[in-house]
């Protein structure tokens, strides 16, 4: 994915993104996000109602707990299991179709949706049952937006390192490579904390 | 397709991230067990914020 998106948001191979290629990506990120989120805040609303009679109850936030916690076990690699995911691509061609701004915009937004590409963490589903089974609709767009925000700030990161230094964004592969062993873990220490809460919680009641 | 390693087998400045972490994870979790869990929406929807954020910067791992 490194090696797709960056250079910035282009995909062609330029080594100097450029700022307006940034601010699309950007922006079409938040886009598909927010769309994600509505789309998931709008069927958790719906199921709400019509199962969970208006919020979720005591077994309903158990049994996410207990997600929660097996699903921690697999961001830190205790154990593995395939998760479900798009093979999807964004097609190249669309940046001929759309133009490189609105193909780069397009690009983004089919991204930030969420669901259109492969998923390589539990934490994703984790943050989709949170907004579909517990979030608002506001609370649930919040946090989609989040997820585009994690998702385009390593590419804001790269832009900026790389548009003040001599050196190339790919040269950078290797570095990002040595925090992906931290990002999993941390997301899996969230992951167990909030599963230990929501059982806590339900213990308690 | 990722294979994390574990956390008792990262070294170094790696070990060091999670031995934090796990630590902050610990006393967060003592933390709400002593206090009484009263805010636990929004303790979770931290934590989740949190895991979205996390979620978007692993995309950059993904095939």
């Amino acid at each position: 994915m490194v090696g797709t998106i960056v250079p910035v948001g282009n995909g062609q191979g330029q080594e100097k993104g450029e700022s307006y290629f940034v601010l699309m990506y950007l922006l079409g990120s938040l886009v598909g996000a927010a769309a994600m989120g509505w789309m998931l805040t709008s069927l958790g609303v719906a199921l709400r109602h019509s199962l969970l009679a208006g919020g979720p109850g005591k077994y309903v936030l158990l049994a996410l707990g207990v997600v929660y916690l097996v699903g921690s076990a697999r961001e830190v690699g205790l154990w593995s299991c395939p998760l479900p995911q798009s093979s999807w691509q964004v097609p190249r061609s669309w940046l001929h179709s759309f133009g490189d701004y609105l193909g780069v915009f397009a690009f983004g937004s089919v991204l930030g949706f969420g669901f259109f590409n492969p998923v390589v963490c539990v934490s994703f589903y984790a943050v989709v049952l949170w907004i579909v089974v517990v979030a608002g609709r506001g609370a649930g767009i919040v946090l989609a937006l989040a997820y585009a925000v994690g998702r385009v700030m390593p590419v804001l990161v790269l832009w900026y390192v790389t548009a003040r230094s001599r050196r190339s964004t790919i040269s950078y592969v290797g570095e990002i490579d040595r925090l992906r062993s931290i990002v999993y873990v941390v997301n899996g220490m969230v992951l167990a904390g909030v599963g230990s809460l929501l059982l806590t919680v339900t213990f308690r009641r | 397709m990722f294979s994390a390693k574990t956390g008792s087998e990262l070294t170094g400045v790696q070990g060091v991230h999670f031995r934090l972490a796990f630590s902050v994870l610990v006393a967060a979790c003592a933390g709400v067990l002593v206090s009484g869990p009263t805010h636990y929406l929004w303790l979770s929807s931290a934590g989740v914020a949190l895991l979205a954020v996390g979620a978007g910067i692993t995309t950059l791992w993904s095939p």
